[in-house]
Parts: structure tokens; sequence; C-alpha cells
């Protein structure tokens, strides 16, 4: 029991990796959270308090102070769980250590069994799946046989003086295949986490169990096969047009939408 | 030497229209808020089921599409043209280059309004509103308003100084609204800024497009004022910056509360005149 929770204490606090930004994640435990049953919502309240979305944010926080005493190497190592690690027929693949895939499994073994474990536990257990859950659907997380070994090295940059003065500093400075898909609401920094969560609300309307359906496993190959398409399709130094990031932002949407609903699913499943 | 002014003249017509690109995303994105805030129940319910998303989401989309090849040609609709004696604002029939927002703006009316866009595809209905949540603010810029500088002559520089160093007039203007404000979000803009009283929001609502145009270009006066040639931003006063920062709320207030009726007119099946 013990080294579970210390598994999932470190696999928690010393995640250093960007992902989508606060307000993203803290729109998707708003949304996902109106989507539980009444009973997981009760748990969700007694387990992550009344401001659960707040935790999402706190989170953040911890990784970034864990981060500083660590040396470039154990930082590497511990971001890994936030990676999905698959094959070529996007499968999980067997990793060393944890990856999102593994760290989210065991989660859920602790929140379904959340009876038998302490609230500090299942709290962190719950912490765990909706960080992973967001993560698993940014597809910058995706590394899969074969196609992305390196993913610093897929690159882009725009045509230089192509597009008037905007492109040149961009055109110089390559686009990195990460940051166009953390960044993907970079455009609207000023929107509190819950207009995220009211935009949310208008995109999914009564469609969430359309998002909902299927397995985590589904869910892990549909991010992967996605990932594989735009990877194969802009090779490392493409030159891609100007605006490139935002031609990416439906398909980051709809991947935030995604994560919402089968979050909800997950913990309604798990939660009883 | 006559030739060779045109084609300067041609070449600074030029680049100010590719440079040019309006309240910065920040403000596009507040300005479309408080606009949201002020929408009927009606208007908000349709505008969300042909964009699928809040107003706020598409408020810089014109921007960020404006460099693609396709776009470029219409570029225009980001800034408004004063008429010759700069009294008001150019606004030609349809999307005419010479009437640029304006233009765009009654063409958008003469489709959607008097329920006209019941008539239309979803998809162009959605498209309009794109270009209106985005062109509307954009207007109310003050360095959006183009005036005829051959015939007044005081307003032929584009440049000011920050410290002695060239800054662009078109840029301090797009920045006035968050300047000085980091960190505040959309509902801090909302909360602090919207404090407008009913009587003046009727004010700037009621009337024509040619009202509104008359409205606008004295914004653009007033900017020209209070940045003529040669500032240099760095020396202002503190009395000079809070006129500044009183301008460019204003405008943008402006800019909500008249995309909002736009918004309310065409989904209660009303029309804005044009004169």
């Amino acid at each position: 029991m013990k080294k579970i929770f210390l598994l999932l204490a470190f696999v928690m606090t010393i995640s250093v990796a960007n992902a989508w930004s606060k307000r993203v994640d803290e729109a998707v435990m708003i949304v996902a959270n109106e989507h539980l049953t009444t009973s997981a919502k009760k748990l969700v309240k007694k387990y992550l308090g009344k401001n659960f979305a707040d935790d999402v944010q706190y989170l953040y926080a911890v990784e970034k102070e864990q981060a500083k005493t660590m040396d470039k190497r154990a930082r590497r190592r511990a971001a890994e769980v936030h990676y999905l690690h698959l094959d070529e027929n996007f499968q999980p693949k067997r990793v060393k250590g944890k990856d999102a895939y593994k760290a989210t499994q065991e989660a859920l073994a602790v929140i379904s069994n959340h009876k038998s474990h302490s609230k500090a536990e299942v709290t962190l257990a719950l912490r765990t799946v909706i960080n992973l859950m967001c993560d698993m659907h940014n597809l910058s997380r995706v590394r899969i046989d074969g196609i992305s070994h390196s993913q610093k090295d897929f690159k882009y940059r725009v045509p230089e003086g192509d597009y008037g003065k905007m492109a040149e500093t961009l055109g110089k400075k390559p686009i990195r295949w990460t940051k166009t898909w953390n960044r993907f609401d970079g455009g609207y920094g000023y929107f509190t986490a819950n207009y995220w969560a009211e935009d949310i609300r208008i995109y999914l309307g009564k469609d969430f169990d359309k998002y909902a359906k299927g397995s985590l496993n589904e869910w892990v190959a549909e991010s992967g096969k996605m990932a594989a398409h735009y990877l194969e399709t802009y090779k490392p130094n493409a030159v891609v047009p100007y605006g490139f990031h935002k031609w990416r932002e439906p398909v980051s949407y709809e991947q935030m939408i995604k994560a919402t609903c089968r979050l909800a699913a997950l913990l309604n499943e798990n939660l009883k | 030497m006559k030739k060779l002014s045109f084609i300067l003249f041609a070449i600074v017509a030029l680049f100010g229209v590719h440079s040019a690109k309006a309240w910065n995303g920040i403000a596009h994105g507040n300005i479309v808020y408080i606009a949201e805030q002020h929408l009927t129940p009606e208007a908000k319910e349709k505008c969300r089921y042909y964009l699928r998303h809040t107003l706020a989401y598409y408020a810089s989309w014109m921007d960020y599409w404006r460099p693609m090849e396709q776009f470029k040609k219409v570029n225009s609709p980001h800034s408004a043209m004063a008429t010759a004696d700069g009294k008001g604002l150019l606004i030609t029939k349809g999307g005419n280059p010479k009437g640029r927002v304006m233009g765009h703006l009654r063409l958008a009316l003469a489709e959607l309004g008097d329920g006209r866009y019941k008539n239309l595809p979803d998809s162009v209905v959605r498209q309009r509103l794109i270009n209106m949540v985005h062109y509307v603010p954009d207007m109310h810029c003050p360095s959006h308003v183009r005036f005829a500088r051959a015939k007044i002559p005081q307003y032929k520089y584009s440049h000011i100084y920050n410290n002695g160093e060239k800054v662009g007039y078109h840029g301090f203007w797009d920045g006035s609204l968050s300047r000085g404000r980091k960190g505040w979000t959309n509902e801090d803009y909302y909360k602090r800024l919207d404090k407008v009283s009913k009587r003046q929001a009727k004010a700037w609502q009621s009337g024509s497009l040619t009202d509104w145009g008359r409205d606008i270009v004295k914004g653009g006066h007033q900017g020209r004022a209070l940045c003529p040639k040669g500032t240099d931003i760095a020396k202002m006063t503190k009395k000079q910056k809070k006129e500044v920062t009183k301008l460019a709320d204003e405008m943008a207030l402006q800019a909500a509360y008249r995309l909002a009726h736009v918004l309310n007119t065409i989904f209660s099946d009303g029309n804005i005149p044009v004169k």
C-alpha cells in the first residue's frame, strides 16, 4: 500500500513537462465534474474538496517546486510519466518506469478501490487521473515506435519574409512540434478557466456520449493515430505556412473535449 | 517628380495595409467578451448555435488568418476610411475596398438583417459573424481611422517616439487598451471597465452607420491630437497617459456596445439604417 502511495507521489510531484495551460486543465475538470453521477460527484468533493478544480492548479505549483532540486537527467526521467509510449500498432508499450498509460491504470485501481485506501492516496490518484487524461490527449505527448523517437527534431519553419513582418520572426525561429500542441490556447491568455469551461459546454452540446464512449486502450490508440498522422504529414524541418499552429487548433480543441468527457466517464466508472 | 511621389505613396499605402493589425489580441477578446454580456438571450443562443463557441473565441480569427494568401486581398476590412472632409466614414455599397470596414459591415447587414439570415446556409452566417466580431472592434481603434492625409497634412506621420526611438503610431494605439493592465482577465476588463450608464449605451447604439462613423472619426482625430507628430511617449505626462487610456477605454466600450447592438438587431429580425 505504502509502495503505491509513494509511487503515485513520485509520479505526481516531479513532472516538469509543459502541458496545456492551467486554465485549460481546470476547465476540463470543471466541465467533467458536471457530467459525473451524483455519487461520483459526492466522492470528488470528499477527496478534492469544494474547489476541486483548484487542485489542478496546485499540482503544477508543487511540480515546479520539486523540479528545482533535480538534475536534468532526473527531470527528464520523471517527466516520462506525462508521455504515452506506443508500439507500431498504437498499443501501449512495456516501458521502463512509468508512462501516462501505466500511471493512469494504477491510479484507477486506487480510485476504484477507494474505500480501502487512505484519503491522501485517493486524492493523489484523482489528481493523477485528471492530469494524465489531459496529457494523453495532448498529441505532443505521444511517442510512437518508428515515427517519433526524437520529437525534438520535429521543428518547422515559416517561409522567411513571406507573410510580412509577423512571419519574419517566426521564420528565423523554428516552431517546435511540442510547442504547437501545448500552447494551443496561447492567443487566449486572458480567458479564465470558467470562460474556457463555458466554451467547452457550448461546443460539447449534447454530444457527451459520442466523445465518452470506448476504453482507455482505444483512446490511447486514437491519440497515437492522430499524432502519427501529423508526424508523417509534416516531416522534420518542413516549411509550414504562417499561422500553422492555428491550423491545428481545431484538432487540439477536439482533444480537449475528448479529455473532458473521458475523464468524466472514467470517474463515473471507477468512483462508486 | 509626380510619378515618384505617386510610387512612394503607393508603397506607403501598401505597407500600411499589411502592417495594420488593429487592437491587439487581448483588446479584441475583451471587447467581444463585454459585447457578449450585453446580448439578448435570443441573440446569444443564435450566435452560439452558428459558431459552436463563445463569441470571444473568434475575436481575433481574422487576424490569425490574414497573412494567408487567400485573405490578403481582403485585408481592407481591418480599417475604416474617413471621408475627404474628415468628418465621417466612407460607407460604400458592398465590400468595396474604398469603404473598407464600413462597406463590409453594410454588406453583412444587408445579407443578414431583416431576418434574411434565415435564408442563408449556416456556414455563411457563421463566417459573417466571425467577420463582424472582429471588424466592428477594429474600426473603433483610433489608429484604424484612415484619413486622406493629403488634405490633412498635420496627420502625415506614421511614427512617434519612445525614448527617442521610432515606434509606430499604429502599434501605440493597438496596445492602448491592455497597456499597464498585465494579468487582467476577461472578467477583470468587464467588471472594471464596463460602467456605462443605460443612457450612454443608448446614445452609442442609436442612429445609423453614418452616425457611428461620425463618432468613430472623432476618436480618430482625438487619437492624433493626443499623439501629434514627434510625440515621445516616454515623455508623456501622467495626465496625457490618462487621457490616452480614457480614449482607448471609451472607444473599446463603444465597440462592445455597438457590436452587441448589431447582433441583437440581426437576431431580432431588424436592421441598422445606413443613413
